[in-house]
């Protein structure tokens, strides 16, 4: 099987096929998570990546049984491609949470995974009923406004269309950039007061640190979460804003951090650690470890 | 075969730049266009060659008004001699001269080893054969105006039109220039419209002269006829004398 | 031509290297690929019959994905080449390049629009359409302007040319603003990034109905470009009649421009930098700086898309390298006085 963009790659290993790969995109053979649990990935074949695009020759030498494409119609070239060199191209359009569901139990049938699959999708599921549990406690007036800022830098959130605005929803916040569509798009600094958000996360991919997009535009300074130094960095490692089974770590990280007195009797980081040994081996607080250490290096 | 002028006039906006001139152009003759800088010297060379539409009269040549020409057609009759070349690319002065083969040239064509012969003929009549496989763009400002001459005469037209062609010349070779093209007159027959600087260079190559003044004709005819001291202090604005030195006349600043 | 001038011998002698450069560069290109065939094997496969083609990965990958890929770099690279020559030529700039009327930019419009109407199926036909179109209205936008603006005729298209490719540019990020994120943006930015990984023998073939005829005329007409690059007055003295042979050669410059763009996307530096690159060689006459031009472009391109799709095991996208071995390139050409084609 090939992977060829990096989502997928999770979903792979969510459903416990790694070890069924020749061939992966480039990010994947040097992430902190997937080297951590199946360190011969580096050593694939690289096909490329959704950016740059993917070099046909390379997946066609690592003979493949199967390729996974990605959705869009960047992919219609490769799909052609692929076609003519007669080899089996499957199109996974991962994206919402359902499509996310049905994209892993495809997953799990082809690589026959199945069992992991449901299992690791069972423990999603149960992990969103236990929060969605938890906040029956706190009523709608009580909920916490979330501002993520995004990929674009601080001053950049997004609306529906994308999966993180799902993961705050489901951990009891309220997008406070739910209208927003089309992606990632920049908002002004008065508008991020306006919706004066009472915690801030801050998306893996944003470059931008708080401290300077305040410094830059010192009315930040008003919005409650810059006050109650209600700013969180969204955990990179686990890459739990992906539409991935292992988001429900996402979901359960973040309603902790908006509603800590919730999560008393449950130790999150605890529980990753043990969510990752079970399905991968190694533990979360070991992944996170390896990561630093290279980034060390 | 001759060349009229009716009523030309041009304006650039409000200024009226040439004003109703005309004359004629026969073969075999050597015209000089005398006039002080913006007379309209120019802007005329410029409306005979078509580089500018008149604004009034017309431009005929055995009667057929020249807007009827096709480019190449009109190519064929009238060679012009640029006044100045905004130089861009490195051409030798044989690819040069040969250009002046196009008139006779169709869309397709490249210069032949005749056109390439016709083109070596006339920079050995010039007097430059030596510069053929120069860069243009490496030559004296006399020198180049030189491959001009030599382009036009390669492009065997009826009439020469030259815009102060001794401009850039010295003593030698502005005498040089004008005999080359007295002999160029004979041998061809061809005729030449040349706007000149110097009218001393009239006194000795001419065989009509047109006075210009501020877009109009003030004279025209013969070198005898028109080159008296009155109508060149007239020209000049400035005190001008006529004199005769061994049956040569010239003139002098007073 | 006359054969007694050395200057003519020497540039002969030049041609038919570079031709043979270009040939050598062709032949290598075929062994480069991330799919390892080996040399003993690959001339095996050029006798393979085209019915036989898909029988085996080896021929499969050699004639559908490679050998089409190289000819379409060969192919799009002397037609970028060829318009920049001329686009210098005809404007006497140096600085000027292919997208100087906007057809680029024209083009990436085209295929933007072209990715967001096309369903699933049918983008391989119509963004590569659309983008030829847009392409072509542009060019003839910048010309509308040009012609009914006073003033110096090369000067006003230039000029019409910025206008109008800006004009495009914002229209094109405006799409790309309000472009669906996950369907269209993607795509989008993918087409306009550039490359050849879009190859196949009917877009060859395309590219080579409509590029060669005009690479053939263009180099046909060679000699009166050198009239034309004396001036819009010298040429019509010398009779040219400026205005149909400027709007002439400009419709085919166009034509190729377009039809390589719409294919290939945006490939920056080649249109700029491989005509300088054939007058150092080969001096000013238009006459042999054409055809150096489509040479030198032809193999330039294939060895830059080489590296793109052999160098990493990623797609390199090639207009980075075209930039990496461009810029620097011309940045020497300046420092040596545009060499001695230009002063």
């Amino acid at each position: 099987m090939i992977s060829t963009w990096r989502p997928c790659t999770f979903l792979v290993y969510a459903v416990g096929g790694q070890e069924k790969l020749v061939g992966v995109d480039i990010g994947s053979t040097k992430a902190p998570f997937t080297t951590a649990v199946y360190p011969e990935i580096a050593d694939l074949a690289q096909v490329g990546d959704k950016k740059s695009g993917i070099n046909v020759e390379e997946v066609v030498a690592a003979n493949p049984d199967v390729v996974f494409v990605w959705s869009g119609k960047d992919s219609e070239n490769l799909i052609n491609q692929l076609e003519q060199q007669k080899i089996p191209a499957v199109v996974l359009i991962p994206e919402s949470a359902d499509q996310m569901r049905e994209a892993t139990l495809l997953i799990g049938e082809i690589m026959g995974c199945s069992p992991q699959a449901e299992k690791i999708l069972k423990y999603y599921d149960d992990t969103l009923a236990l929060v969605a549990e938890k906040l029956k406690e706190v009523p709608e007036s009580e909920r916490k406004k979330v501002f993520l800022a995004g990929a674009d830098g601080f001053l950049s959130s997004c609306g529906t269309d994308f999966y993180q605005h799902y993961l705050i929803e489901q951990s009891g916040g309220i997008n406070v950039a739910a209208e927003l569509t089309g992606g990632w798009q920049e908002v002004s600094a008065e508008q991020v007061v306006s919706w004066n958000p009472d915690v801030i996360i801050l998306d893996p991919y944003c470059k931008d640190k708080p401290e300077d997009a305040v410094k830059m535009n010192p009315g930040l300074k008003a919005i409650t979460a810059v006050q109650a130094g209600s700013v969180h960095n969204f955990p990179s490692v686990g890459q739990w804003t992906f539409p991935i089974p292992q988001s429900a770590m996402g979901v359960l990280w973040l309603s902790e951090k908006l509603y800590p007195d919730l999560y008393e009797d449950l130790d999150v980081a605890a529980e990753a650690d043990k969510y990752y040994k079970d399905f991968f081996g190694v533990t979360y607080s070991d992944i996170v470890n390896s990561a630093s250490a290279n980034a060390d290096k | 075969m001759s060349l009229d002028v009716e009523n030309l006039s041009f304006s650039y906006g409000e200024r009226r730049v040439v004003d109703q001139c005309c004359f004629s152009l026969d073969k075999g003759q050597i015209v000089c266009l005398l006039g002080r800088n913006g007379s309209g010297k120019t802007t005329l060379l410029r409306m005979i060659n078509r580089s500018l539409l008149p604004e009034e009269g017309r431009i005929t040549i055995d009667g057929t008004d020249i807007r009827h020409f096709t480019r190449k057609h009109l190519a064929r009759l009238i060679a012009f001699v640029p006044q100045g070349h905004n130089a861009v690319f490195a051409y030798t002065a044989r690819d040069m001269t040969v250009m002046g083969r196009n008139p006779h040239m169709h869309l397709f064509a490249r210069p032949s080893q005749q056109d390439y012969q016709l083109a070596e003929a006339a920079l050995r009549q010039v007097g430059i054969s030596e510069l053929k496989d120069r860069c243009y763009m490496d030559m004296s400002g006399g020198e180049r105006q030189l491959v001009f001459l030599a382009r036009a005469l390669a492009q065997q037209a009826s009439y020469y039109l030259l815009d102060e062609p001794t401009a850039h010349l010295d003593f030698y070779n502005q005498h040089a220039l004008m005999k080359t093209l007295c002999q160029i007159v004979e041998q061809q027959g061809s005729g030449a419209l040349i706007a000149l600087h110097d009218p001393n260079l009239a006194f000795c190559y001419a065989d009509q002269v047109i006075m210009l003044h501020q877009g109009r004709i003030v004279s025209v005819g013969s070198v005898a006829d028109t080159m008296t001291s009155s109508n060149l202090s007239q020209l000049y604005n400035m005190q001008l004398k006529v004199v005769s030195l061994d049956g040569q006349k010239m003139v002098m600043a007073k | 031509m006359p054969i007694n001038s050395s200057a003519n011998r020497r540039n002969a002698i030049r041609m038919v290297l570079a031709g043979l450069a270009v040939l050598g560069i062709f032949c290598l290109s075929m062994f480069i690929g991330r799919y390892h065939i080996e040399a003993g094997r690959l001339v095996q496969l050029l006798t393979t019959a085209p019915d036989a083609w898909l029988d085996h990965p080896d021929t499969s990958v050699f004639y559908y994905i490679r050998l089409p890929r190289i000819i379409m770099a060969g192919i799009v690279g002397a037609g970028l080449s060829a318009a920049g020559a001329l686009f210098q030529g005809m404007f006497r700039n140096p600085l000027v390049s292919p997208d100087i009327l906007g057809v680029s930019s024209g083009c990436c419009l085209g295929a933007a629009l072209g990715i967001i109407i096309s369903g699933q199926v049918g983008m391989a036909y119509l963004v590569p359409l659309l983008a030829f179109i847009v392409g072509i209205i542009a060019m003839f936008l910048a010309y509308g302007i040009a012609k009914i603006s006073p003033g110096d005729q090369v000067v006003m298209l230039i000029l019409a040319g910025i206008v109008v490719g800006g004009f495009f540019e914002a229209a094109l990020s405006f799409i790309k603003y309000t472009a669906d994120p996950y369907e269209d943006l993607p795509a989008i930015v993918f087409w306009i990034m550039g490359g050849f990984f879009r190859a196949n023998w009917s877009v060859v073939l395309n590219l080579l109905i409509g590029v060669l005829p005009c690479l053939l005329l263009l180099h046909l007409l060679a000699w009166k470009i050198n009239i034309l690059s004396l001036g819009d007055e010298e040429a019509g003295s010398l009779g040219i009649n400026v205005k149909v042979f400027r709007f002439l050669l400009l419709c085919l410059a166009t034509f190729m421009v377009a039809g390589c763009v719409s294919v290939s996307g945006t490939i920056g530096w080649v249109g700029l930098v491989v005509p300088h690159i054939a007058r150092l060689l080969s001096g000013a006459d238009h006459r042999y700086v054409m055809p150096m031009s489509m040479l030198v472009g032809a193999g330039f391109v294939m060895l830059m898309d080489n590296l793109a799709r052999g160098l990493t095991s990623a797609e390199i996208p090639i207009s980075i390298l075209t930039a990496a071995v461009g810029t620097p390139f011309f940045a020497y050409l300046l420092i040596k006085g545009r060499g001695q084609a230009w002063k």
